[in-house]
């Protein structure tokens, strides 16, 4: 289980950056529904972790973040994914 | 560590996500595999009719498949109006419209009776406008729409030097360069979703 992935705003800003190439942050913010600073605070976390890649750049004149998922962040969604599936296997199990 | 129940609420979530993100990437793939081999066959009918392989009333072949296309676009534009684009798909039907303007613009006035260029002059433009859009798209990182610009380039280049083969030349770059980037996009959009 990938402990940085427990949270679930984490798990859905990776989940939907999974089939994507870029996410900007207010795609982010409308998919994820939650408040800027939540969201960036849950982003900075991934992108110091090296799961999330940031770009920043200037669009008529204002700054625009972007995102996109980096190999690092989908191998460990996809591991995640399946420590889930296996831990709810297990239980229906016994 | 953390519970069954909630386990199974944040796969149900990933699984609504990855949904939702991969109908949205499929659908602009469908769009270059569709045009790309529609582009290829009108390239190629006109080759092989000037080459006289084929008589000149299989012409209708070409339009046939340019008809096929524009209505496969409007039939998939109208199913998948509700979902919404994400920012790069805003900014690259964008491009994609301007391109196809641009092109039909020039393909109005030749019909008008301009004449600055044959049919195969309209599919080197036509490519060129394909070469626009897919560059675009590798602008923000895709390395396999990179590839696919690069084949377009390549196929106006020789169509170029052997002005012969142009048909040929084109017809290639639209089926490796367009609609071969929409299925590896496919592919990479399904392989995701797994």
């Amino acid at each position: 289980m990938d402990d940085l992935l427990l949270s679930k705003i984490r798990l859905a800003v990776v989940a939907e950056l999974l089939a994507s190439e870029w996410a900007s942050f207010s795609d982010l913010q409308k998919s994820v529904a939650t408040t800027n600073g939540n969201l960036s605070a849950h982003l900075a976390k991934l992108v110091e972790n090296q799961y999330v890649e940031e770009e920043k750049s200037f669009v008529d004149r204002r700054p625009h973040s972007r995102y996109r998922l980096t190999s690092l962040g989908r191998e460990r969604m996809i591991a995640h994914v399946h420590s889930l599936q296996s831990l709810l296997d297990k239980d229906l199990q016994s | 560590m953390i519970e069954d129940s909630e386990a199974r609420e944040h796969l149900a979530m990933v699984d609504r996500i990855v949904e939702r993100t991969s109908t949205r990437l499929n659908v602009g793939a469908e769009y270059f595999v569709v045009w790309g081999i529609a582009s290829a066959t009108m390239s190629l009918m006109y080759q092989l009719i000037a080459d006289r392989n084929l008589p000149a009333n299989f012409i209708w072949i070409a339009w046939g498949a340019a008809f096929a296309a524009v209505a496969f676009s409007i039939w998939r534009g109208r199913s998948s109006r509700k979902a919404r684009p994400s920012f790069l798909e805003r900014e690259f039907l964008t491009v994609l419209k301007v391109a196809m303007t641009v092109t039909f613009a020039i393909f109005f006035i030749e019909l008008f009776g301009a004449n600055i260029f044959g049919p195969l002059g309209l599919a080197a433009v036509w490519s060129f406008g394909a070469s626009i859009v897919v560059l675009y798209v590798a602008m923000h990182g895709n390395r396999r729409a990179l590839v696919g610009g690069i084949a377009l380039l390549l196929s106006l280049a020789a169509a170029n030097i052997w002005p012969d083969f142009a048909g040929y030349a084109l017809s290639a770059g639209m089926l490796v360069g367009y609609a071969g980037f929409g299925v590896v996009e496919m592919l990479a959009a399904s392989c995701a979703v797994d």
